[in-house]
């Protein structure tokens, strides 16, 4: 595959990325990789000892498993509806962060459902949910749509590298043999022929429509499970489209903190610029808001019609000496923090964005718990057993390692790939227009207009 | 000044000191454990005559503390009592409620009653805990016969009671409070209440009570913790409920093994659109690599 000279310079800036590691990148890899066997310890200990050395009982029936389970199926949305929305409409920005998108997307529906693997007892039953699955209930709906959803997320990655394992293949890096024979293989034989072009595109505009839906189906689904069930807190119309909105917020959020981190490391701030930050954090914003609204709407519904086991759970919510103050972080801080940092212009520069996406991700976080915990901690049947570990649910060292093991594997598992494949897509940035002169023409070209507007209304007036 | 032998004498009772103590202390709740005396317990017996069926509840409770508990799992031994002794019915243990209950076989009853009239008695045994105690009592076998009857639009319940006297049945002259009830979903739904006269009674049978399908219901007429008779039970069955139209249960199919069909089509035909255009979609990448191949063979 013959490719010009801008290629080969991206390309070029790319090649150390994938061919060495600095002593920071090593430190770092040492460091997730005994965060993983910590997480593997904790796993023995939970399966020789069962699942007592959780703080799961009786009542609280699921905890911070499920709440990693969902918050890692939502940031999923990073990848399938950000940049299968910008792929189909092709914003001339998109490119330097889709692929980032796309990998957010596949390591964090690999790494969510793992959880319900921990939540869930007798692992060596696991196979009984395809061959015994009922239809009729959202547990099976879920594994059918994660499954589905997963499949189609690598698919879309892959579509979307093609062209850059091919960049590899035909100049080859200095790395082990294998890797090169994976490029080889990988690509398929690409090399860019008109009707390769032709097939390819088809192919990444038809999985983008198709991904879109996907995606929002999976996440109702997930809202439904909770949604179907007749709790306080959880039996809401609206769930469906709400956990969709927060997914996509905490989405977006995990996808600015990623490229704020990569430009920070590989040096990538001529392609992740200020534009990008700016521009996904007005679609933070708007997610913000609406994510905000259906906070408000949900809970104000709830407290208006008074039932009483909603009640119950509101007044954990809104107690100061229970959960009052992790709500106001979840659902005042976390919204209207990202609001005003990236709103007001003063405040808006690349690393405030980066901080508002923390706060929103953390919030989102908080969120899940809230949705989860109090609801299980006020029955609808009066308690038999009052021990204390069965009315409050308290997470053990176990499931908190288990946590920590989950975002160290997500980590890794991202900077692994980011080893394996440039992180930005080299083929598509390199053939695209320099936007940088393009907006200053297009600046330029504005300020003519209007100067040619002002000389026309002085003539006019004389 | 100090006699040195003295000190020394007073250091050695010092140190021995901690050792009487802890001597004195497991002296002391030996002497308690071996001293503590078995708890007094209380048994309470009670007959039942439900139709043709006479049971015996033995009801077992100590005092523990301020409270008393009902005793579990514990053997109670049933006796007839008669002129020259007793004899053994059998036994039965007592369950959560400290209830142990024994049906009295027929024939049994029938050998020993004099005169209709017939003693028993419950034993406990008791154990190294709890005391030994025992209960009787005396009860007058009862004969109650419940039937329907209707004059013109009135429909009633008509119930007799009769006993031995000698060799014959004779009606009951005492004025006995009887209770009526028909069965509902969770208890005893009461229905009336009148004495006997004459070893008789009747009672309007009411005619706004939901019965089955057919209308069946079923009467329960019951004498209450008697002193002569015990508690006394009769039932019958009759026809005169209103009939109520049979519940046909919906469907919805999400209980049931199977799932409902719509669903099963709405997922095969989702599940079929996004994975057919997978399959499309990877068959678009086989033909890119179909066309490599072309390309090359083209340059060779």
């Amino acid at each position: 595959m013959n490719i010009d000279s801008k290629t080969q310079r991206t390309l070029n800036k790319f090649i150390p990325q994938l061919e060495s590691m600095s002593k920071f990148g090593i430190a770092f890899l040492v460091i997730l990789i005994l965060i993983f066997f910590a997480g593997v310890y904790a796993l023995y200990v939970q399966l020789t000892e069962g699942h007592i050395v959780t703080g799961m009982r009786d009542q609280v029936v699921w905890g911070l498993f499920i709440v990693n389970f969902i918050f890692f199926i939502g940031i999923s949305y990073a990848g399938a509806l950000i940049s299968g929305i910008l792929h189909l409409l092709r914003v001339p920005w998109r490119s330097p962060i889709i692929r980032m998108a796309e990998i957010i997307t596949v390591v964090s529906t690999i790494i969510g459902p793992t959880y319900i693997l921990l939540c869930v007892g007798r692992l060596d039953r696991v196979h009984h949910l395809l061959l015994f699955g009922r239809i009729q209930s959202p547990i099976t709906w879920d594994v059918i749509a994660i499954t589905t959803y997963l499949s189609g997320s690598i698919i879309f990655l892959y579509l979307a590298t093609i062209r850059d394992f091919a960049l590899l293949r035909d100049n080859p890096v200095k790395v082990a043999r294998w890797r090169n024979w994976f490029y080889k293989v990988l690509s398929m034989g690409y090399s860019e022929t008109p009707k390769q072009k032709e097939i390819l595109a088809r192919a990444t505009d038809l999985l983008s429509i198709v991904i879109i839906p996907l995606a929002i189906l999976v996440h109702s689904v997930l809202a439904w499970i909770f949604g179907m069930t007749l709790r306080p807190g959880w039996h809401s119309t609206i769930f469906a489209p709400y956990f969709v909105v927060a997914a996509v917020y905490s989405g977006t959020g995990v996808l600015i903190l990623a490229m704020w981190v990569f430009r920070k490391v590989y040096k990538l701030e001529s392609y992740i610029t200020k534009i990008h930050f700016n521009y996904l954090g007005y679609i933070l914003v708007m997610l913000g808001a609406l994510y905000g609204y259906f906070t408000f709407s949900e809970y104000l519904t709830s407290w208006y019609g008074s039932i009483k086991w909603d009640m119950e759970v509101l007044h954990r919510l809104f107690d100061p000496s229970d959960y009052w103050w992790w709500f106001f972080f979840a659902a005042f801080i976390g919204v209207l923090l990202p609001i005003i940092i990236v709103t007001v212009p003063r405040f808006r520069n690349i690393n405030s964005i980066a901080f508002a996406s923390l706060i929103a991700v953390f919030a989102l976080w908080v969120k899940r718990y809230l949705i989860i915990i109090p609801t299980l901690e006020a029955p609808l049947l009066p308690n038999h057993d009052l021990r204390p570990e069965f009315i409050h649910y308290s997470p053990t060292w176990v499931e908190w390692t288990l946590t920590v093991s989950g975002v160290g594997m997500f980590f890794l598992m991202f900077f692994l790939i980011s080893k394996f494949i440039p992180i930005i897509p080299v083929m598509k940035i390199s053939e695209e227009k320099d936007y940088n002169s393009l907006r200053k023409k297009v600046k330029e070209r504005n300020l003519r207009r209007l100067m040619k507007q002002v000389r026309k209304s002085d003539t006019v007036n004389g | 000044m100090y006699n040195p032998i003295i000190i020394i004498k007073m250091k050695e009772i010092k140190n021995s000191l901690p050792t009487f103590f802890a001597l004195l202390a497991i002296s002391l709740l030996s002497f308690q454990a071996m001293g503590q005396e078995p708890v007094k317990s209380r048994n309470s017996l009670e007959y039942y005559k439900i139709s043709e069926h006479r049971v015996l509840k033995a009801t077992l409770k100590a005092k523990e503390g301020r409270n008393y508990i009902f005793l579990q799992d514990f053997p109670v031994e049933f006796n007839i009592v008669i002129d020259t002794g007793s004899v053994s019915l059998g036994s039965s243990n007592t369950n959560e409620s400290g209830e142990a209950i024994f049906e009295v076989p027929d024939e049994m009853f029938r050998l020993h009653s004099t005169n209709g009239v017939t003693s028993f008695e419950a034993i406990f045994a008791g154990t190294e805990r709890y005391k030994p105690s025992e209960s009787s009592l005396e009860v007058k076998d009862l004969k109650m016969n419940l039937s329907f009857t209707q004059e013109e639009e009135e429909k009633q319940i008509l119930l007799t009671a009769t006993e031995l006297n000698g060799d014959e049945s004779v009606p009951i002259s005492e004025e006995l409070e009887i209770n009526f009830y028909v069965p509902r979903t969770f208890t005893l739904f009461p229905i009336g209440s009148k004495s006997l006269e004459s070893g008789k009674v009747i009672i309007p049978f009411p005619v706004d009570l939901p019965g089955d399908t057919l209308g069946n219901m079923e009467v329960i007429a019951k004498i209450e913790g008697n002193d002569t008779y015990g508690n006394v039970s009769v039932s019958s069955a009759i026809n005169w409920g209103l009939a109520q139209a049979k519940i046909v249960e919906t469907n919805r199919g999400l209980g049931d093994t199977n799932a409902p069909l719509w669903m099963v089509y709405t997922l095969i035909v989702l599940l079929s659109v996004v994975w057919f255009h997978y399959m499309y979609i990877l068959y678009s990448i086989y033909l890119i690599k179909k066309e490599s191949k072309k390309a090359l063979a083209e340059n060779m």
